[in-house]
């Protein structure tokens, strides 16, 4: 696995070469700007992340102790 | 009622209703939907493949089962599509994708098939999607409205089958807006439902942690009736969609201002400011009631939707290139971008998850919400050979504009429900978008038949009015 950061603070500044090194383990044929464009969306999405404090690891129900203080209110 | 088969306009109350007392059976509404298929399908190309003889059996046995007094409740007799991503038994499930061109047939029913069937459904056949329901395209499909415009996707065929008439309802996925997406664009009613309500095996997966199943309708109360029946909640005699005069009265409804009222056509805005004031005039309390964490909650989704779609394929994309390389350019760009998305940045994601769908029950705790309310896309249908969005102010792709409104909801995994509220300018269907807490679906339905009822929205495309032709392709 190439390292695709550039930095070690967290998951953001992705390296688009190293991203693009490991596509092309799949299909030589990739183009760097496909590549770099998708690379772009991810890490726009991981600064949207910023600033959330982890709220555990329960993240694959939908339902939370909170829903029930709605459906009674509703 | 249309020149095509008014039979088909009809709801499946009121289809079911004329089953029992002997105006029509299961075989004449399956006869007439075929004849719709054979109509106006080489305009929209809706199907991936239609299964006329066991539509035909299937609909024979269903009025045996009448005639005898066997009776399976509402959605007896009703032809349904189904989306290429759902195994049929006996027919092969291909995902759009030229990699699975030789599937083989499925042995058996996906469990929401086995659900319907039990419950008397007729299965019509299977509907085009995105190339593994990863998408909002839905190529060859077009839309209803104008076979110039995409239909949205990833179940664009569904939503385009079911407004033409080709069949009552259809089953659609929804991992990032793929059932609402394609409401939207097509001015139909979808629901998605709650995760990890529905069973969803032998459904393809697309993201396991966010996937989930539902209806494509034509009505609030022909989505409401295809739930029950999906999520084992069978009280075919409650219909929360009915609706009558001031009956919101006391219904706390937010309207999510901000993230999801920015970067949208004006067209669009119109149309759901339009909406929310019918909401007023039903009774209902309407409030402003942004979500702060909307653009987290979408990136949440994203980030989880990316990775576990590139897991799901790593190994034909690892070990089997020649089947790979028969994908689409961009799934295989998505899917090789995909594994190269951090491992920490993936469980960061799936760890906010948990933060983000908490707040949001707090924002309906606080404001005492039955629903929240927001456009489901920012623009109406785009041209297929343009695929650009104009009139947001955003530079984006449609794949990201498209999903931009809805996916912060797969990352809550409440259930929402999308339904038509009006048209643009140019005459083309508008969707609004009802969030609500799981276990109150009912309120979502109840809100959306009031709003539905009070539009009185003439949602026929004028491609389903074409005339009848008599025999079936």
């Amino acid at each position: 696995m190439p390292e695709v950061y550039k930095r070690d603070d967290g998951a953001r500044d992705m390296d688009v070469d190293a991203v693009l090194r490991h596509a092309r383990q799949i299909d030589p044929g990739f183009p760097r700007e496909a590549i770099s464009r998708y690379v772009s969306e991810i890490e726009q999405m991981a600064d949207a992340l910023q600033g959330i404090d982890p709220g555990g690891f329960d993240g694959l129900s939908a339902y939370s102790p909170a829903w029930e203080t709605t459906r009674r209110a509703s | 009622m249309s020149a095509g088969d008014p039979l088909l306009q009809l709801s499946i109350r009121e289809i079911a209703a004329g089953f029992r007392q002997g105006e029509w059976s299961p075989i004449d509404v399956t006869e007439a939907a075929l004849r719709r298929i054979a109509a106006t399908d080489a305009d929209v190309h809706a199907w991936a493949e239609v299964a006329e003889a066991s539509a035909r059996e299937s609909a024979a046995v269903a009025a045996r089962e009448l005639n005898s007094g066997v009776d399976r409740g509402p959605l007896h007799g009703m032809p349904l599509g189904i989306k290429d991503i759902f195994d049929v038994a006996g027919m092969p499930t291909r995902c759009g994708s030229r990699a699975l061109a030789a599937a083989p047939p499925a042995r058996q029913d996906a469990a929401p098939i086995a659900s319907l069937r039990a419950a008397g459904a007729v299965v019509i056949g299977k509907t085009v999607t995105q190339e593994f329901a990863a998408g909002v395209i839905s190529p060859p499909a077009r839309n209803p409205w104008d076979p110039d415009r995409i239909p949205g996707g990833s179940s664009g065929g569904s939503a385009a089958a079911v407004m033409l008439g080709h069949c009552v309802g259809a089953m659609g996925s929804d991992t990032g807006g793929s059932i609402r997406i394609p409401a939207a664009a097509c001015g139909a009613v979808g629901f998605k439902p709650t995760f990890g309500q529905i069973d969803h095996e032998g459904v393809y997966p697309l993201s396991w942690s966010l996937d989930t199943v539902g209806p494509i309708a034509r009505t609030v109360d022909d989505a409401w009736l295809m739930w029950q029946i999906l999520s084992g909640v069978n009280a075919p005699n409650d219909a929360p969609a009915a609706s009558g005069a001031d009956n919101l009265r006391g219904v706390r409804i937010g309207v999510a201002r901000g993230f999801f009222f920015d970067g949208v056509q004006p067209g669009v805005l119109a149309s759901v400011d339009a909406a929310i004031e019918s909401l007023r005039e039903l009774g209902a309390t309407v409030i402003d009631a942004p979500w702060d964490n909307a653009a987290a909650a979408r990136a949440a989704a994203f980030i989880i939707n990316r990775v576990e779609t590139a897991a799901v394929h790593d190994e034909y994309a690892r070990n089997e290139p020649e089947r790979f390389a028969l994908y689409g350019d961009d799934l295989r760009l998505r899917i090789a971008a995909g594994r190269a998305i951090p491992a920490t940045l993936y469980l960061r994601a799936l760890r906010a998850r948990a933060a983000i769908r908490d707040s949001m029950s707090r924002l309906f705790a606080t404001h005492e919400l039955g629903a929240l309310l927001a456009p489901t896309l920012p623009t109406t249908a785009v041209l297929a050979d343009e695929l650009t969005l104009t009139g947001t102010g955003r530079d984006e792709s449609i794949g990201a504009g498209w999903t931009r409104l809805t996916m912060p909801y797969n990352a809550t995994g409440q259930p929402v429900l999308s339904l038509p509220s009006g048209f643009d300018q140019k005459g083309l269907p508008v969707g609004v978008q009802l969030a609500g807490a799981p276990g109150n679906e009912r309120m979502l339905f109840r809100i959306g038949g009031a709003l539905e009822s009070a539009l009185g929205l003439a949602l026929v495309p004028p491609l389903a009015m074409t005339p009848r032709m008599e025999a079936t392709r």
